[in-house]
């Protein structure tokens, strides 16, 4: 194929087989292209259909629900208690305001700090680290990506949260805030664990968007007696802001879904950490919506819980839906408004 | 029903009987079984289906947890040959064809961490700190820390239990943590020197403490003699009348050798 590509350039595709070969007999060039051209949409519409199915299905499957509670669901508090009663009674009362808090919080704070670890990871492969270690660096950061959420989930319960027990839940803490079950698991442990994973992801978009940035604008800087680091600082970084945008989006959008290692590390209860305890949230309890789902699956063969289950996946999906919507629409806002630097899309 | 569990069992052991007689490689029990659901029963599962399997070695047994209502689900949706409960059928579930049989007696076991200087408690304080009036170990004679309560998830034939047993069918509060599994209960509790948690009397290992309710310590002798309260049956369940394989391995289970193996972590059937 490679050799070919400069010849395809020239003459015009009709001219050019499926096969990338030039010059065979016009009957079969046209039937191998409307053949390719009908499985290339068949893939197409595989991949294409499977979101649209999907959405469809999750929505169907949560109507029972608005049917029997109305939207009450949605701010209601009460969901271990009343998950027990729906299993036991078949009752509809279900509360899913801590998992989507829950979901919030962790996905807000992983964001946050994958953002500032992910600058500082990006800017030292992009721009400023020796050459020699950016290679390996990178590769490391790609790995991460790879590692399965259930072992950042169980590193996280079997290291993390002993550590954060032993370290600051002291008993004049459990004595000071006695109404929560304290353990080490929780808030803090399960935005740690979040971050690593999404960090990798954060790094790979926002090294490559740094990386796209022209060199003329670094040789500009330079030029004109600013350090390295303030080139970087305030040339590069500023110009490839869209990618970086975009790539705390995506960070965000992966961080939103993640169920086992949070439902490892949350700390067992849907308890809504309270912000007004100051470090002290970051010790309390909570659920996802993800983890919810993953915890509940057993018992999907009672009605409401099917429902209310299904429910949250489609609030899930709404929520990563409209986090790609943003990315779109940030990436290009951004882009218009600073002068397209890149080439590059997302 | 009653008949064909009866020709079933009688089936069963003419069978066991010409396994006995005939030479091994003709009668061998040959073929696979999946059992899923109860995370009280799987230990015990796991070990009898090694048993089984080392005495007819053309039988795979597979077991996975998830849940006694894991378990019966799978078994009435011909997932599994043979689901694993903690708690008795309910009469929805017996009307789509559930049969229970019962292969083990388990003393459900509340559970303390071991450096907890507790030893007993009442049926009544128990009741009290999983509905979440007792909240400070100094109310049930302990040090003056919170108490953390694990429990289980909707779904578990434990919490059935645990429910019925303890708390006169009321709900857990929503402050006891609650997890999906006998093991992550008792990690909670190994792990936390203020938890409180209930599991199958296997789960009761050096990790934690089990406690005596009102005065008697779940032991397998007092369970066995009754002054240990809360005991309650293990069933497999199958839908309708089990195939010739599950049927023999329920046959195995519940005979002699089985109730050997079932003895080393829980109680003897009756």
């Amino acid at each position: 194929m490679e050799g070919t590509t400069g010849t395809m350039a020239v003459i015009s595709p009709e001219h050019v087989g499926t096969d990338g070969l030039v010059g065979q007999g016009p009957t079969r060039r046209k039937v191998e292209t409307s053949v390719a051209k009908w499985l290339l949409m068949v893939a197409a519409l595989i991949a294409g259909g499977t979101i649209v199915l999907m959405v469809i299905f999750v929505f169907l499957e949560a109507i029972p629900l608005i049917q029997h509670s109305g939207f009450s669901w949605l701010w209601g508090k009460e969901w271990d208690v009343a998950l027990q009663d729906a299993y036991s009674e078949e009752l509809w009362k279900f509360g899913v305001l801590p998992l989507i808090v829950g979901t919030m919080l962790t996905t807000t704070g992983a964001v946050i700090m994958a953002g500032v670890i992910g600058m500082g990871a990006s800017v030292f492969l992009a721009e400023l680290g020796p050459k020699k270690i950016r290679g390996p660096v990178e590769t490391m950061v790609r790995l991460l990506a790879g590692v399965p959420s259930v072992v950042f989930g169980l590193i996280g319960l079997t290291i993390l949260v002993p550590w954060v027990q032993k370290t600051f839940v002291t008993d004049a803490v459990l004595l000071r805030y006695s109404d929560i079950p304290l353990d080490g698991s929780g808030l803090g442990v399960a935005i740690a664990v979040l971050t690593f994973m999404i960090l990798p992801f954060f790094v790979t978009v926002a090294t490559d968007s740094l990386r796209a940035v022209p060199q003329r604008y670094r040789d500009g800087g330079l030029a004109i007696g600013l350090s390295p680091w303030r080139t970087v600082t305030r040339i590069v970084i500023p110009a490839a802001t869209p990618g970086i945008t975009a790539g705390l989006v995506l960070a965000a959008a992966r961080a939103i879904g993640e169920a086992i290692a949070i439902s490892m590390v949350g700390g067992a209860l849907a308890f809504i950490p309270r912000i007004g305890d100051g470090p002290i949230a970051l010790l309390e309890p909570l659920r996802t919506m993800a983890a919810a789902i993953v915890e509940n699956g057993e018992t999907m063969n009672v009605a409401p819980i099917q429902s209310v289950l299904f429910a949250l996946a489609a609030l899930l999906l709404l929520g990563s839906l409209l986090l790609s919507v943003l990315a779109r629409i940030v990436f290009a806002r951004l882009q218009r408004r600073m002068g397209v630097v890149s080439d590059r899309e997302i | 029903m009653k008949n064909t569990k009866m020709w079933s069992g009688v089936v069963a052991a003419v069978s066991v009987a010409l396994a006995l007689t005939l030479p091994a490689q003709a009668m061998a029990l040959s073929g696979s079984l999946k059992l899923s659901g109860s995370t009280t029963v799987q230990p015990i599962a796991t070990k009898l289906a090694a048993a089984f399997h080392s005495k007819n070695p053309s039988v795979r047994i597979a077991v996975a947890g998830g849940g006694s209502g894991v378990g019966i689900k799978d078994v009435l949706a011909g997932r599994v040959n043979i689901g694993m409960s903690s708690r008795a059928l309910t009469t929805t579930e017996k009307s789509k064809g559930a049969r229970g049989y019962v292969v083990a007696r388990d003393a459900l076991t509340v559970i303390v961490n071991p450096q907890n200087g507790v030893k007993n408690l009442s049926a009544y304080q128990v009741k009290m700190i999983f509905t979440g009036r007792y909240t400070n170990w100094r109310q049930v004679g302990g040090k003056n820390v919170p108490i953390v309560a694990a429990g289980r998830a909707a779904g578990s034939g434990t919490l059935d239990y645990f429910k019925d047993a303890f708390l006169s069918g009321a709900s857990q509060s929503s402050r006891v943590k609650t997890y999906s599994s006998n093991g992550l209960v008792r990690s909670a509790v190994a792990n936390n020197v203020n938890a409180i948690g209930y599991v199958g009397m296997a789960y009761d290992n050096a990790s934690v403490k089990g406690l005596a309710i009102g005065g008697v310590y779940p032991t397998v002798s007092n369970a066995r003699s009754g002054a240990y309260r809360y005991v309650r049956n293990l069933y497999f369940v199958t839908k309708g009348a089990p195939s010739a394989l599950a049927s023999a391995f329920i046959t195995y289970v519940r005979g002699t050798a089985g109730q050997n193996i079932v003895a080393t972590e829980y109680l003897r059937i009756k």
